[in-house]
């Protein structure tokens, strides 16, 4: 781990003296090298095993590697991807020097997110998540228009209010668990805290877990505080738009989940799973609504994060261990379509410069494998089979019916089709059509999306005997106890 | 005694929250922001004294730093540079916002009134009044037009959760004090710089509202 940390921290300052051809190479060799790093990983905690480094402050389980792997793959096609769409951009007249610091702030907006999942302490968590606002929000403003600083001010200013409210709730954890393990540093270990979690006092957890639902919540993109969400989502440049969909909000929600465990284990699993109902519905409710409301396909697919994250968070508050292990099923693959789609939408948007649904037409036309690609992705996103998606909503449905909650999933699932009927209409008019352009697809923006592609129908139809031991002993530590 | 000495300062800290709610210009809102963070230091700095921890000088000295002086200084140095003609613009006026904002402070102590923190604890009045002081900078910063109000609410916010920090649990571990500085500083500097942007970009002089910015 502190390999993968080190790497991208040196990375990030060295890229700056280079020349840009070399470092559109350099950075698909850097991403390579942690995605084989975090592979290794794999096998050092399969079964119940907690893997330490750097005196206790890193540390891999079951639960964190399950997100950094995919973290990492995602990172390795987007910096494939990213070559393509920045020289796009650069021929489009955009400065050398802005690719540069484009690299610049991604390169640390990764290390922040590996802080976040590796680190073992809920205060060094809380700093790199701040991290991570600050590292993407010139990345926000990046084209410098006026709705992207106006997106970028927002984007600042929610998120350092929902982390600040975060930081509440670490201090109350940390109120809660000195006066069992003394003061200093190892009273805010997730290790140190889950062993002597029978004597926490539970109105205080009750407090810290309100606060870490709202304040993280807000990275999160969960539903009271989502409304930086689309605005971000749609300005910044396209990678980093699949990034944060993809892990950024994942590694939020996780924050969250190590809590919601520390929390169920003092027995306030009622109160913490409803309060994890009540916030997934809602936010799949608002989502659906606005998607049917879209005119601009990046803001769609923003909104479709927030539904698919109001989903994992309503699986998770399901409480029985299928629903866990279905809510984090959905991550995984949620990181991987949004990925895919954001890769292949964001073709269209340097082609066309537009991103209205409906000044675009004729896609299979003017860009057939592009549009190939969004239709399979479309396919995924919305839970059709073969894809992977589907596997996991048909698990949170049929977890949640094991549990007699008819009336909720019933909801849930119309909220669903209107969500599907919505994105069909809407991407139809981009697809069908007649157009006379023909647009020149770049390959090295096509590779990723097939990569992406095949790993989805892969989980869609299989799944492999490692995934499935790290998947069981993910929930095992959520679970352990509670449930 | 000691510990009535820490409320005397919470209480302060409050008052001065207030006072930055009724405030109608800019540069009196940064210089009671700056005494306000003078205010939360001096109860590190005297709750360092009671412990005899070297840490909490660390992170007085670091508010000191900070807080008094850099981030006030990079606020004063942007409000020159705009030159704003009107002042600070609010969705709700000056005086229903008292009205309101005192309702919100009862509530608070209303509520905490039956937490039984137990534990060992300096004060237990500085729990209600650090809530107090972050929904004071929640208002603020929903309440306000201007990017640089909100900003100072959140600071605002930020210093109320800074006294909660120290006064009840003697402060969090140093590395942690000192990353949340770090952030909170680079966080200030970035969100200074988009105003900065906003400026550039809108050219009427009184359209640098974010209200503006919402088509």
């Amino acid at each position: 781990m502190i390999y993968i940390l080190a790497i991208e921290l040196i990375w990030a300052f060295v890229l700056y003296f280079l020349p840009l051809k070399v470092i559109y190479r350099a950075q698909v060799i850097v991403s390579i090298v942690l995605l084989g790093i975090s592979f290794s990983l794999i096998h050092k905690v399969i079964g119940e095993n907690i893997f330490f480094e750097l005196h206790k402050y890193l540390f891999v389980d079951s639960l964190n590697i399950l997100i950094a792997v995919p973290l990492f793959f995602l990172f390795f096609t987007v910096s494939i991807y990213s070559i393509g769409y920045m020289q796009k951009e650069v021929l489009h007249g955009l400065e050398e020097k802005k690719v540069k610091i484009f690299y610049f702030w991604m390169n640390l907006f990764i290390f922040c997110m590996s802080v976040v999942l590796f680190s073992n302490n809920f205060g060094i968590i809380w700093i790199a998540i701040e991290g991570t606002t600050l590292s993407t929000t010139f990345l926000i403003g990046f084209y410098h228009t006026k709705d992207a600083i106006k997106a970028s001010w927002q984007y600042i200013i929610i998120c350092s209010f929902g982390i600040a409210l975060g930081l509440f709730g670490v201090i109350t954890l940390y109120f809660a668990s000195y006066s069992l393990l003394g003061e200093g540093m190892p009273s805010l270990d997730w290790t140190n805290i889950i062993n002597v979690s029978d004597g926490l006092n539970p109105l205080l957890l009750k407090i810290a877990f309100v606060f870490f639902l709202v304040g993280f919540g807000t990275k999160a993109g969960l539903a009271p505080m989502h409304s930086w969400l689309p605005d971000a989502h749609s300005q910044s440049p396209t990678p980093i738009s699949a990034l944060m969909s993809g892990v950024l909000l994942s590694s939020a929600l996780y924050i969250i989940l190590r809590l919601k465990t520390i929390a169920n284990r003092v027995g306030l699993i009622t109160f913490t799973n409803h309060l994890f109902l009540f916030i997934g519905i809602l936010s799949i409710f608002i989502a659906a609504i606005a998607i049917i409301r879209q005119t601009d396909y990046k803001r769609l697919l923003a909104y479709s994060s927030m539904e698919h994250m109001g989903l994992m968070v309503f699986a998770f508050g399901i409480g029985n261990r299928l629903g866990i292990f279905a809510g984090l099923l959905h991550m995984i693959n949620h990181v991987f379509a949004k990925g895919l789609m954001f890769s292949s939408v964001g073709s269209v948007l340097v082609n066309f410069h537009t991103r209205d649904i409906f000044s675009i037409k004729g896609l299979y036309k003017s860009m057939p494998l592009t549009a190939i690609f969004i239709t399979l992705g479309l396919l995924a996103i919305t839970g059709t089979p073969p894809f992977n998606i589907f596997i996991s909503e048909f698990f949170i449905i049929t977890s949640a019916i094991k549990e007699g909650m008819y009336f909720e999933i019933i909801f849930v699932s119309l909220l669903l089709v209107i969500i599907f009927g919505g994105f069909l209409y809407l991407f139809s008019q981009m697809l069908m059509g007649d157009t006379d352009e023909v647009k020149k697809e770049d390959f090295r923006m096509l590779v990723p999306m097939a990569l992406l592609i095949l790993v989805m129908l892969y989980f869609g139809v299989t799944m492999p005997e490692d995934f499935k031991a790290i998947l069981n002993g993910a929930v095992n530590i959520i679970s352990a106890k509670g449930v | 005694m000691f510990s009535d000495f820490i409320e005397l300062i919470g209480a302060f800290v409050l008052v001065l929250a207030i006072l930055q709610i009724s405030s109608d210009r800019l540069f009196f809102s940064v210089k009671v922001y700056a005494l306000q963070s003078f205010f939360v230091a001096l109860s590190i700095f005297v709750i360092g004294l009671y412990s005899s921890s070297n840490d909490l000088y660390i992170s007085a000295f670091l508010t000191l730093l900070i807080k008094v002086i850099i981030i006030p200084f990079t606020l004063f140095e942007a409000i020159k540079e705009m030159k704003i003609k009107r002042e600070i613009e609010t969705y709700i006026n000056i005086t229903n916002s008292l009205m309101i904002i005192s309702s919100i402070i009862i509530i608070s102590f209303i509520l905490t009134r039956y937490i039984d923190l137990g534990g060992e604890i300096i004060s237990k009045k500085i729990f209600p009044i650090s809530l107090s002081i972050i929904f004071v900078g929640a208002f603020i910063m929903v309440s306000r037009k201007k990017p640089i109000t909100q900003l100072i609410g959140f600071l605002t916010l930020e210093n109320g959760i800074m006294l909660a920090a120290t006064s009840v649990t003697y402060g969090m571990p140093l590395i942690v004090e000192i990353g949340i500085f770090f952030d909170v500083i680079v966080g200030a500097t970035m969100a200074t710089i988009i105003i900065h942007h906003i400026n550039e970009t809108v050219d009427d002089i009184d359209e640098r509202t974010v209200e503006n910015f919402e088509e």
